[in-house]
């Protein structure tokens, strides 16, 4: 186990994490001073863009997709997605974004936190304890409850840009974008975190067998 | 669990120490310790053996089986 700890793959996942955290804090630092010039912003000259991810329909017949070969047939173009940039005049938009901001760094740091915990005990030597167990548990749920509460956020920012924008041939449109991908790899950490948890019993009993 | 190592009996009654007995058999003082204070959850049979080569005992004289064994610390019903 204390070869492990000495692992350079784990000293470098270790530094990473630490980095990330870091940066973590330095992220919640900005959010807080966004949250706080906010009342600013938008007044004397202080203005700030903010890019909001946005889906899109586009008009089949004003931009018909052709075929430039004969062995395709012509192609219609659908679900589109993108990023919108503007500036926002309205000050809670401001406050409000670095809110969410702050929470979604929140739970990243809150992940962090569990997993520099776990990187503790793997440099102590001793990482098969329950309570690491408990702690991949948890970074599975945030992962999920995280991918969750970022699509509920898209959800809002695609609804707000069909409410406050139009363009021509194109139509902002309201969908969800629930990555299931994400929420597979919560789960499959959800997984592990069990077997983790069966494997610190049997190392428990394991290490009272003489 | 209600079985006990009596270990430290069979210590007595052979005049032995636990680091004469740790030496002869090939096993850790530490371990021996964890066998001797009844924390142990299993055994092996090969510690075993060896323990009832060098005690000049059988299993059932080392190993006993009592109903009323106090478990993590609270009382069986």
């Amino acid at each position: 186990m204390t070869v492990m700890a000495k692992s350079p793959v784990a000293a470098f996942l270790a530094g990473l994490v630490n980095l990330f955290w870091h940066l973590g804090k330095v992220g919640l630092a900005l959010c807080v001073l966004m949250f706080v010039v906010s009342p600013w912003i938008g007044t004397h000259d202080l203005k700030v863009d903010v890019k909001i991810p946005v889906a899109l329909s586009l008009n089949a017949t004003t931009h018909p997709v052709v075929a430039r070969t004969p062995d395709v047939t012509d192609g219609t173009l659908g679900d589109l997605r993108g990023s919108l940039r503007f500036v926002p005049l309205k000050r809670g938009f401001i406050a409000g974004s670095a809110v969410v901001i702050a929470i979604a760094i929140s739970l990243i740091m809150w992940v962090l936190y569990q997993l520099r915990a776990v990187f503790r005990t793997l440099k102590a030597g001793q990482p098969f304890v329950p309570e690491n167990a408990l702690r991949l548990r948890r970074i599975g749920w945030a992962v999920i409850i995280g991918e969750t509460l970022r699509a509920v956020v898209a959800l809002i920012e695609n609804a707000y840009a069909a409410n406050h924008f139009s363009v021509s041939s194109l139509t902002f449109v309201v969908r969800p974008d629930y990555n299931a991908l994400t929420v597979i790899g919560g789960l499959i950490i959800l997984v592990i975190a069990e077997v983790f948890r069966a494997g610190t019993r049997l190392d428990e009993e394991q290490s009272l067998t003489v | 669990m209600g079985i006990r190592v009596r270990l430290d009996y069979l210590l007595l009654d052979r005049q032995l120490t636990l680091t004469d007995l740790a030496d002869r058999i090939g096993i850790t003082i530490a371990n021996l310790s964890i066998l001797k204070t009844n924390k142990a959850r299993a055994i092996r049979f090969s510690t075993l053996d060896a323990l009832c080569r060098e005690l000049q005992c059988q299993p059932g004289e080392l190993l006993v089986w009592t109903p009323d064994e106090v478990e993590d610390g609270k009382a069986e019903a």
